[in-house]
């Protein structure tokens, strides 16, 4: 029998033969069970597996809601009368910035990960996702830090300058202190957490679906996590850009954004905002996917137009991009340009509205809707608060409005209308819909409906006075106000709103407090829903990983619960006595390899230990106990990397139904040359955000760029710089053809011409650094030679993690555990090594070239 | 799969919105650069000649993306190739709704004029 012919065999309907005949071997279940034990005690601190890390992140995540939550309170409270002294204006800086910083960057964000870290690997068949490692890494670098960060407001050091943090007011001349520092590096961890989630959750939804699970069977929030990992991955690179430079300029006095120097406050509101306007849509598109998943399973009806939302996800993902300039309608960017991102941001309308329409035609078709259930009741509560936001948002994306609108408490009745509406209110929905999924008993209906009812008064009660107080003129972020006609009355309506949110979502801690039990069995398919999750699980996911045939599998394959819990489907247990999951083609989700997972180990969370404690280290300037810190972060991680990439020796794995799967992968194909060339990705973001400030700050100040190419360093330094990078990648290439041959005798001039490719490397950076140094050009000087400077020590950079890599697999090597079949961590060097040899030559041609062009 | 072909087949899936960033790309750096210059504005109909580079741009793009359309999914299964098919149409249809939503903006509003409550 052939593969195909085996795995058309195993699909339904053919007299009910199944990839694993029954009765299954005794041992079968316990192997499995003791490869995903937890381990006792302290312990169970090491784990990795989805089920705990996904559970610990969203209640992390949920911590943060509600501090952030205790601080708009103390807001509310300060606002609800005129010339009110309870809070000073130092203080209430503070508290604004750290509310909008910590909703943001601390929940928001971090939720929509944990979610998908939760709920992912399950829905969509998997045993974990990818990297488990990853994801318990970035939590736990996520949780630490987090942490720290918000007690800076404990000690009056926390950021004040609002969560967009403009320049100049942020810079070191009106800033100083280490307040903006702890924003500006506090939240690097969140941004390395971030890109770690992408990574994972798109090589997940690509790379571990169930057989069967086409791409035009995916559930939709699996589509709407793709995306957004798509948004992180070239939204994130700008503001991680924007912060770099701002911290450079604040430590070191590189003018990016100080305007007697040549820089422009500006650059950094459009960096900040090419990542702002997106992070929206990486807040609201996962919650889109929930409600898209919520409502079929309270309706009892598949989702009408499954391929309209579709697109609709992937085209706001897209169109989300074209809107960070609406933003900044009042900053004197021509009108033109002005026009373009205003029709952009009409234009996400129509993806948008697509999206309701759908809901409301599933609505419309219910098939089981009565009596309405507490996540229903949130999903309704959305579509009232989400589309009144979208409409605000639809006037102020016309550019006449917005000038009058701007900075003043309309738009921050829009924004948490869309915000509350669009994110918060479907994440409520999610936590009543899908707790029974992991705990024993699901939460209190009554309790629900209560909290449901006070949020929802509460919200409108507070945002929508909001517009009034904002058409009145009342400006945003001021610490007080004087007792105008009509803002006294309004402000405390609002207050007395957010008191009824605060007391709706203590009734969902109470209720979570009764009734969320976590003890390894779950409460079960209580919604009666289609998707995979709510297969009988344990801490390995399904006992087997079905094939599935349609979009709601647990509906078209009836018997399939039972059918999986006995093992019936494809990999009843574990093999080869580890963790494993396996590996599909990424559009027909064909079965390719069976990928080895690791288990529990201390790495993630010492070396996220060291990640947190380095940012946070080096905020208050204490550098040597920083690199400390950084030093134990890179030796956690180069241990855990160490067991990665074993040798292939496992004979191949019969899953069932004659499909028979080799384990683990090389080259294109295996799943960490995906994730290398995500990063790949997300470092070219990063480049080109460089690019892009480069040529903004040259348009705005082309005066303090060179006129003559005197002032440039002659032709012949950037030309050796080039060639010594082409140079090494030569010899990359060279080691990747030698080591194709498998003779043991080829590793030894491979460790040698490796080590020399890193010293060229270096040396191609050493001599680019020369050549400047030879001008009189310097980078505290002006903005051009800030943002040469930068180029430059980005490029450095990127060298230095090469060289780390190349050394690491010069070490390898030298262990004996590099091969031609054993060569992942060659592949994925290689993958890196070629894209920092492009970036150099990049920015050579723009630091270099560019100037000449013009003198 | 061979990830050629799910490079293809990727690409073509995202084309239009692809084609619709690099459009927004070229026209906002475009605008950018000319208006910070401040380059001299002949006129013809009534719109300056930055502007019909603009209209070129986004006829360019529509073209584009109309080529795009052209191209077939490799997926071997019928399904997944009428999925692909589908959603790449559709994809492209927004995007080209968005392109001239864009490019109207030359007909209605002055090229360079500062953008700010007067």
């Amino acid at each position: 029998m052939t593969k195909a012919e085996a795995l058309d065999s195993a699909r339904p309907g053919n007299d009910g033969e199944l990839p694993n005949p029954l009765p299954r071997p005794a041992e079968e279940l316990e192997r499995l069970e003791q490869a995903w034990r937890y381990p006792p005690g302290i312990r169970v601190l090491t784990e990795v597996n989805n089920n705990i890390i996904g559970v610990l992140y969203i209640g992390t995540a949920f911590l943060f809601f509600l501090l952030a939550g205790v601080l708009a309170l103390l807001m509310r409270t300060q606002l609800a009368v005129p010339e009110n002294h309870l809070l000073a204006p130092e203080t209430y800086n503070q508290v604004f910035t750290m509310h909008g910083t910590v909703m943001m960057f601390l929940f928001a964000v971090p939720m929509v990960e944990a979610v998908g870290v939760l709920l992912l690997p399950n829905m969509l068949g998997a045993r974990d996702l990818p990297f488990p490692r990853l994801s318990a890494y970035a939590y736990w670098a996520y949780a630490v830090g987090g942490l720290v960060f918000f007690g800076s407001l404990f000690w009056g050091v926390a950021p004040r300058g609002g969560w967009f943090m403009y320049p100049p007011l942020t810079s070191y001349e009106f800033s100083p202190g280490d307040n903006a520092d702890f924003w500006l590096l506090g939240i690097g961890f969140i941004e390395i957490s971030a890109i770690a989630g992408a990574i994972e959750i798109v090589v997940g939804v690509l790379r571990t679906r169930a057989p069967g699970m086409t791409l035009a069977r995916m559930p939709i929030y699996a589509w709407s996590m793709l995306v957004v990992a798509g948004l992180i991955i070239f939204a994130f690179p700008a503001v991680i850009l924007a912060t770099l430079l701002l911290e450079v300029e604040r430590s070191f006095q590189w003018p990016f954004f100080i305007a007697a120097k040549g820089g422009d406050p500006l650059l950094w509101q459009h960096l900040f905002w090419f990542f702002g306007h997106p992070e929206v849509y990486i807040i609201f598109l996962p919650a889109a996917g929930m409600v898209s998943m919520i409502i079929p399973a309270m309706t009892g009806r598949p989702l009408v137009g499954y391929r309209l939302v579709v697109l609709a996800l992937v085209g706001t993902g897209f169109l989300s991009f074209g809107l960070w300039v609406h933003h900044m309608f009042t900053t004197g960017i021509p009108q033109l340009s002005v026009s373009f991102f205003s029709a952009a941001s009409m234009a996400v309308a129509v993806p948008s509205g697509i999206q309701v329409f759908a809901w409301i035609a599933t609505v419309a078709a219910a098939r089981r809707m009565r009596p309405l259930k507490t996540p229903m009741l949130f999903v309704l509560g959305f579509f009232f608060i989400f589309v009144l936001g979208g409409l605000t948002g639809v006037m102020v994306a016309v550019v006449p409005f917005d000038w009058q609108a701007h900075d003043t408490y309309f738009i921050v009745a829009h924004l948490h209308y869309v915000l509350i509406g669009g994110m918060v209110f479907p994440l409520f929905a999610a936590l009543y819909f899908w707790a029974p999924y992991v705990s024993r008993k699901p939460l209190s209906e009554r309790i629900g409906k209560w909290a449901f009812w006070l949020m929802f008064i509460g919200v409108n009660l507070t945002f929508f006075p909001m517009h009034l107080t904002g058409l009145a003129g009342m400006p945003r972020r001021v610490y007080t106000y004087a007792d105008h006609p009509g803002w006294g009355a309004l402000n405390l309506l609002s207050t007395g709103g957010a008191y009824l949110i605060a007391a709706g979502v203590l009734l969902v801690v109470i209720d979570m407090a009764l009734h969320f039990r976590i003890s390894g069995r779950n409460a079960g398919n209580v919604w009666n829903a289609g998707t995979l999750e709510w297969l009988p699980n344990g801490n390995y996911a399904s006992r087997s990983i079905p094939r599935v045939t349609g979009r709601e599998p647990l509906w078209e394959q009836p018997g399939l619960p039972r059918e999986v819990e006995q093992g019936r489907w494809y990999l009843p247990g574990a093999p080869t006595g580890r963790r494993e999951t396996v590996v599909t083609s990424p559009i027909e989700a064909e079965p390719q390899y069976l990928l080895l997972m690791p288990g529990p180990g201390w790495s993630p969370l010492v070396s996220a230990l060291g990640t947190a404690g380095f940012f946070l280290l080096l905020t208050v300037k204490m550098v040597l106990p920083a690199l400390l810190f950084g030093v134990v972060a890179i030796v956690a991680l180069l241990k855990w990397l160490w067991a990665s990439d074993p040798e292939p020796d496992h004979p191949r794995v019969d899953i069932g139904g004659g499909v028979l799967l080799p384990v683990q992968m090389t080259g294109p194909s295996s799943h960490s040359w995906w994730a290398m060339v995500v990063l790949v990705i997300v470092s070219a973001s990063i480049f080109g955000s460089m690019v892009f400030s480069y040529l903004f700050l040259w348009t705005v100040s082309p005066d303090v760029w060179p006129t003559s190419t005197a002032v440039l360093p002659g032709w012949v330094w950037p030309a050796i710089s080039a060639s010594l990078l082409l140079a090494s990648a030569m010899l990359v290439r060279w080691c990747n053809r030698r080591l194709l041959r498998a003779e043991s005798s080829t590793q030894r001039s491979l460790q040698a011409v490796l080590g020399a490719a890193v010293l060229l490397l270096f040396a191609s950076v050493v001599v680019e650094v020369a050549g400047h140094l030879s001008t009189p050009v310097s980078p505290t000087q002006s903005a051009y030679g800030a943002a040469v400077y930068m180029v430059g020590a980005l490029q450095a950079f990127f060298v230095a993690v090469v060289a780390c890599m190349g050394l690491y697999t010069i070490a390898r090597s030298a262990c004996g555990m590099l091969s031609a079949r054993r060569r992942q961590t060659f592949d994925n060097t290689r993958l890196f090594w070629y894209y920092a040899v492009a970036q150099g030559l990049a920015g050579l041609a723009l630091v270099h070239g560019f100037p000449r062009l013009l003198a | 799969m061979h990830p050629s072909r799910f490079t293809h087949d990727i690409l073509l899936l995202f084309a239009g919105p692809i084609v619709w960033g690099l459009h927004f790309l070229a026209i906002y750096g475009f605008t950018g650069v000319v208006c910070a210059r401040a380059l001299p504005d002949a006129r013809w109909l009534g719109i300056g000649w930055s502007g019909w580079v603009v209209v070129a741009m986004g006829v360019l793009a529509l073209a584009v993306l109309a080529g795009c359309l052209r191209v077939r999914p490799l997926s071997p299964a019928p399904d997944d190739r009428r999925f692909l098919r589908w959603t790449a149409v559709a994809l492209a249809g927004l995007a080209a709704l968005a392109i001239v939503w864009e490019t109207l903006a030359v007909f209605l509003v002055p090229g360079c004029a500062p953008g700010v409550p007067g």
